[in-house]
């Protein structure tokens, strides 16, 4: 067990948290009711890496990530950002500015009403100088190929634009790492591909740490990291091809493999021999000898 | 209907006005109708009838799309315009039954229209040249003074430019709403006014839940970017007087200190 905090990751020690909810007895009466929705997490994510995080609705995820910015404190246990601890009050906007977060409906997270307006709003935050502020939003609508935009509405955008634009808004910030939660999730197929274009060029070029929550099976291939998750716990942790072999486990706690990987499995019951760390299809199509 | 409305829609062209700092076009407009109020003349209206044109015509709007703004308070000047006409005492020039003109009345009518009409044109003129981003910013920088009585400038600014960054998305919810409920059966037509205020309780009970959860996801995502009011931000594009803002001050003054002068010499 790691006791020293490390200074280059996201690190949790025994993190727990549960919410107070509303709940009908038995006898009809509504009674105030614990939910732990994290039950003792240990975990480290380092500096530069790709994680997706995977489980099924209630299972935590979303709560485990909105720990990493402060937005809810454990009830017991600790998280640190970059070794700084979520429940110091003097750490909060340190821990904010390093710790971007992208959530689920693009249009609830815009702010402002231009997109250049937008992308700016979280450096104004910062108190910076206005021409930081102003090179700044030009370079982040530049990385998420949205500057021809600057000055339209954002009502007028596509899905993916949108988060594409809230992404900027997040970069302007110059984090350390960003947490998508299920962002792709209300765009359609083309949307989502941009996005997670915008995702992966983001980790490998401006080494940006990524964690993504996501449901799309396919979109956890991307990571080079995974951690499922059910009932508040971290049940599994592991590179892709690891997860995606367990898959009676998977379906056990709610999950499916990638269509991929299953159509990999299937053949190799069928007597076919394709090495177990190809996962993705154009992969799968290499190995697959012509007909 | 909503359409129609010429108040609050930005008018995209460049000119003189547009390129004014919003304090000194919102100064410039409570200025201009406290001015409007102290008129009691025809030549003072003549004066202020020449410094609304001197500003339309700075502006580069279209007088046809200035007065399209008109059409949705017709009836308010049309209501206000009958009273005058025929409320008024004094000569009587023409009769029927109860209703009767009077010489007073029709002046009194006539530079009541007159005012109102510079009102709207005013009032239009600066938001057709402002957009309301710019607004709320010439709203927070030119009232920031109320910070002293404890009135959160900051605070209301950005309320009222979140609202109008959500009244399309929250329009357009609106009618899916409407839709959705009207695939279930639901009319919105027919019945008398009291039925019709009732079948709306399926589209308002959806819209404010709706509206709820998005005000919490959207304060989430501003605390996630450093939200924290107004004391540390700073602006990309900060207010600044330029020369332009000083002379339509100047010009401004003069105007004013000529209607006074001039409602002073009435009033004696």
């Amino acid at each position: 067990m790691r006791i020293d905090i490390a200074l280059n990751g996201l690190q949790t020690k025994e993190l727990t948290f549960s919410y107070q909810v509303f709940a009908e007895e038995e006898d009809n009466s509504m009674q105030m009711k614990k939910m732990t929705a994290l039950d003792h997490v240990d975990l480290f994510i380092e500096e530069g890496s790709f994680v997706a995080i995977l489980g099924h609705n209630g299972s935590g995820k979303s709560t485990l990530s909105k720990q990493f910015n402060a937005l809810l404190a454990p009830d017991s246990g600790d998280v640190w950002v970059y070794g700084n601890n979520t429940k110091e009050e003097g750490q909060l906007w340190k821990i904010r500015q390093s710790v971007g977060m992208i959530f689920q409906n693009p249009d609830n997270q815009i702010i402002g009403n231009l997109v250049e307006e937008d992308v700016a709003f979280g450096a104004e935050n910062l108190g910076l100088p206005t021409e930081e502020i102003i090179s700044r939003t030009r370079e982040s609508l530049a990385a998420v190929n949205m500057s021809e935009y600057a000055t339209h509405s954002p009502n007028r955008l596509s899905g993916g634009q949108k988060q594409r634009v809230a992404i900027a808004g997040i970069l302007a910030m110059r984090p350390r790492c960003i947490i998508f939660d299920e962002s792709t999730a209300m765009l359609d197929p083309m949307g989502r591909k941009e996005v997670l274009e915008i995702i992966k060029e983001l980790n490998q070029k401006e080494k940006i740490t990524v964690i993504m929550i996501t449901h799309y099976m396919e979109e956890a291939l991307e990571a080079g990291h995974i951690l499922v998750m059910d009932k508040g716990k971290i049940v599994l942790e592991g590179k892709p091809e690891e997860i995606f072999a367990q898959q009676d486990y998977l379906y056990e706690i709610g999950l499916h493999v990638p269509q991929s990987v299953e159509l990999a499995d299937e053949l190799r019951k069928r007597g076919m021999d394709i090495p177990l760390s190809v996962l993705n299809l154009e992969d799968l199509l290499k190995e697959i000898p012509s007909l | 209907m909503l359409k129609d409305i010429t108040i609050g829609q930005y008018y995209p062209v460049d000119s003189f006005v547009h390129r004014l700092d919003p304090r000194t076009k919102l100064f410039a407009m409570v200025v201009f109708i406290f001015c409007l109020f102290l008129c009691h003349s025809w030549l003072a209206y003549l004066i202020t009838g020449i410094v609304l044109g001197i500003g339309i015509l700075q502006a580069k709007i279209p007088i046809s799309y200035l007065l399209k703004g008109l059409k949705s308070v017709f009836f308010l000047i049309l209501f206000s315009v009958s009273l005058n006409l025929f409320l008024t005492s004094g000569e009587v020039i023409w009769q029927f039954g109860i209703l009767r003109v009077t010489k007073e009345g029709l002046s009194v009518a006539a530079l009541m229209c007159i005012r109102l009409v510079f009102l709207m044109l005013a009032s239009s003129l600066m938001t057709l040249t402002t957009t309301p981003n710019q607004l709320t910013d010439g709203l927070e920088k030119g009232l920031s003074i109320l910070n002293k009585i404890k009135i959160p400038v900051h605070e209301l600014a950005m309320m009222m430019s979140i609202s109008l960054r959500f009244i399309p998305i929250l329009v357009e919810e609106t009618d899916k709403i409407q839709k959705a409920q009207m695939a279930r059966g639901a009319n919105f037509e027919k019945g008398n006014i009291i039925k019709r205020a009732k079948n709306l309780i399926p589209l308002f009970v959806p819209l404010f839940i709706s509206a709820l959860r998005r005000a919490s996801d959207l304060a989430m995502a501003m605390e996630v970017r450093c939200y924290r009011g107004g004391e540390y931000r700073t602006k990309m594009k900060p207010l600044v007087y330029q020369k332009a803002d000083y002379f339509t001050y100047a010009f401004l003054g003069i105007f004013a200190i000529g209607i006074v002068y001039g409602y002073v010499w009435w009033k004696q």
